[in-house]
């Protein structure tokens, strides 16, 4: 790009924001007379783009209604919060991200699940839910378990692992007949595969602006092979409970539930292409391998 | 077009930003406030359908109360991480389509006519979203992108530099040359004689 184009560049910027700020275009272009003749046409788009795209208005019902939506899941999460271990939870400083805190949840963390352990109650959180009283304490002993210094190839196997896990509990909510919260929870289910792919030096993306310039570390053929494997064995046995799940429910609850299949499905054969394909000539197919950018 | 600092002190914000993170339920209700308008114009633009815009929009939301613990204030704008969000929904809503709305766009987004007589409200009436709205089928997935997230969420040029993963030097030219694609495809004059674009299919 030469320097009358980068010149251009900027001016043409400048004025669309002087238009965008309620400027007439004809005002922009006396600014900058040398240019005129090929600035016109081009703010004359921008000033039609602009006013086409402000004439756009949110409708208020919608917008009080998507309001009152995010009342209640605030509403909810405090609830969820504060049910069980609610003085922790009031342990924690407002951006949770202190040197001083982490350490001193995890510590308190430990204790819990150690304490839990000793009575028990680290059983009965095994089969509990999004919700439920005791699901802090599985999350709790997975985010532990999670911190130990293990390989990647290691670590790509428990979330893997925890992706199946996260299933499972998505098909018990499907039973209690939750469908909005298993709908919310079966996200998590890609968090995990997502981590998984990274781990063995994958990105799960087909769009670079949805995750851009993203390198995962170098993984062996072996652990490559073992998570595909194990992926591939976790989702049959997923996808072969929830189409038991689809027949038992009303009709207005299959399709929601038939979506959220055809979702997991997706995600699940894409990262195991991914792995078959690992390594194969023209690797990676999908995704731009820039630098890390560094930020400013 | 001046990005989070236009409604907001960047300071503001970071403390609405912060509270939200620490679970108030108000810093919620402020930040849904202070961001809807420019969310729910980019999806719209995006989408071409408003119920669709809606219902995407409020996910939006909902997508930042489970994963604002997760910013942090790395010099990244939070506007660039929740357009972020709006756009992986609205590729997952496309993804879920297997084509796009062809419905028209609905009245409420042709721009109205008005009185005024200058030159530059007279192009603007002739033209309405939906010529503009078709026209950027000729852009690129990024200038597409760049344009949305420029003129119809109102981001600044850093922000949309880091919404997208380029530079702003980058974005400033993406923005030129959607601009020059489009003065092609509106057939819009130096002198501002603009003709109706004709009407064409959007398969994006």
């Amino acid at each position: 790009m030469n320097t009358q184009d980068e010149h251009l560049d900027y001016i043409l910027d400048r004025c669309i924001e002087r238009i965008a700020s309620g400027e007439s275009v004809s005002s922009c272009l006396a600014s900058y007379p040398d240019d005129r003749e090929e600035l016109e046409p081009l703010l004359r788009v921008a000033a039609v783009t602009v006013r086409a795209v402000s004439a756009v208005e949110a409708n208020q019902v919608a917008k009080a209604r998507g309001l009152r939506m995010l009342n209640d899941a605030v509403a909810d999460r405090t609830a969820r919060r504060r049910s069980f271990f609610g003085w922790l939870t009031a342990l924690r400083p407002p951006a949770a991200g202190s040197l001083v805190a982490k350490p001193l949840l995890a510590g308190v963390a430990v204790l819990l699940v150690v304490s839990g352990l000793a009575f028990g109650a680290d059983r009965a959180a095994a089969d509990s839910v999004p919700g439920d009283p005791l699901y802090w304490v599985k999350t709790s002993r997975e985010n532990i378990s999670l911190m130990m210094p293990k390989s990647d190839a290691a670590r790509a196997q428990e979330h893997a692992r925890l992706a199946k896990e996260r299933s499972d509990e998505t098909g018990r909510l499907v039973r209690m007949g939750d469908i909005p919260a298993a709908q919310r929870h079966s996200v998590t289910i890609s968090i995990h595969l997502s981590r998984s792919a990274e781990l063995v030096g994958v990105t799960m993306s087909t769009n670079p602006i949805e995750m851009p310039a993203r390198m995962g570390p170098s993984a062996r053929e072996n652990d490559i092979e073992q998570l595909r494997l194990l992926l591939a064995r976790d989702w049959q046995a997923t996808k072969s409970l929830l189409e038991r799940q689809i027949s038992t429910l009303p009709q207005d609850q299959q399709s929601a539930l038939r979506e959220m299949m055809l979702r997991q499905d997706l995600n699940y054969r894409f990262l195991i292409a991914m792995l078959d394909m690992s390594g194969a000539p023209g690797w990676p197919p999908f995704w731009i391998t820039e630098p890390p950018r560094s930020r400013q | 077009m001046q990005g989070e600092t236009a409604h907001a002190q960047p300071d503001a914000l970071e403390q609405l930003i912060r509270r939200a993170q620490g679970g108030d339920a108000s810093a919620f209700g402020h930040l849904y406030e202070h961001f809807y308008d420019k969310i729910f114009r980019y999806v719209m633009f995006k989408t071409g359908d408003r119920i669709d815009a809606e219902d995407i929009t409020t996910d939006v939301f909902l997508r930042m109360l489970e994963s604002i613990g997760s910013f942090k204030f790395q010099g990244y704008p939070f506007s660039s991480w929740l357009f972020r969000i709006a756009h992986n929904l609205i590729v997952d809503h496309f993804r879920r389509k297997s084509r796009r709305q062809t419905a028209p766009l609905e009245e409420a987004l042709v721009v109205a006519g008005g009185s005024a007589s200058d030159m530059d409200h007279k192009i603007d009436v002739d033209l309405s979203v939906a010529e503009v709205y078709e026209a950027m089928d000729d852009l690129t997935d990024l200038q597409r992108e760049v344009m949305s997230l420029r003129f119809a969420a109102g981001l600044s040029v850093r922000e949309t530099a880091e919404a997208v993963g380029r530079k702003e030097n980058a974005v400033k030219a993406l923005q030129h040359a959607a601009i020059k694609k489009l003065r092609t495809a509106l057939n819009v004059s130096a002198k501002g004689a603009a003709e109706p674009a004709s009407p064409r299919s959007r398969n994006r």
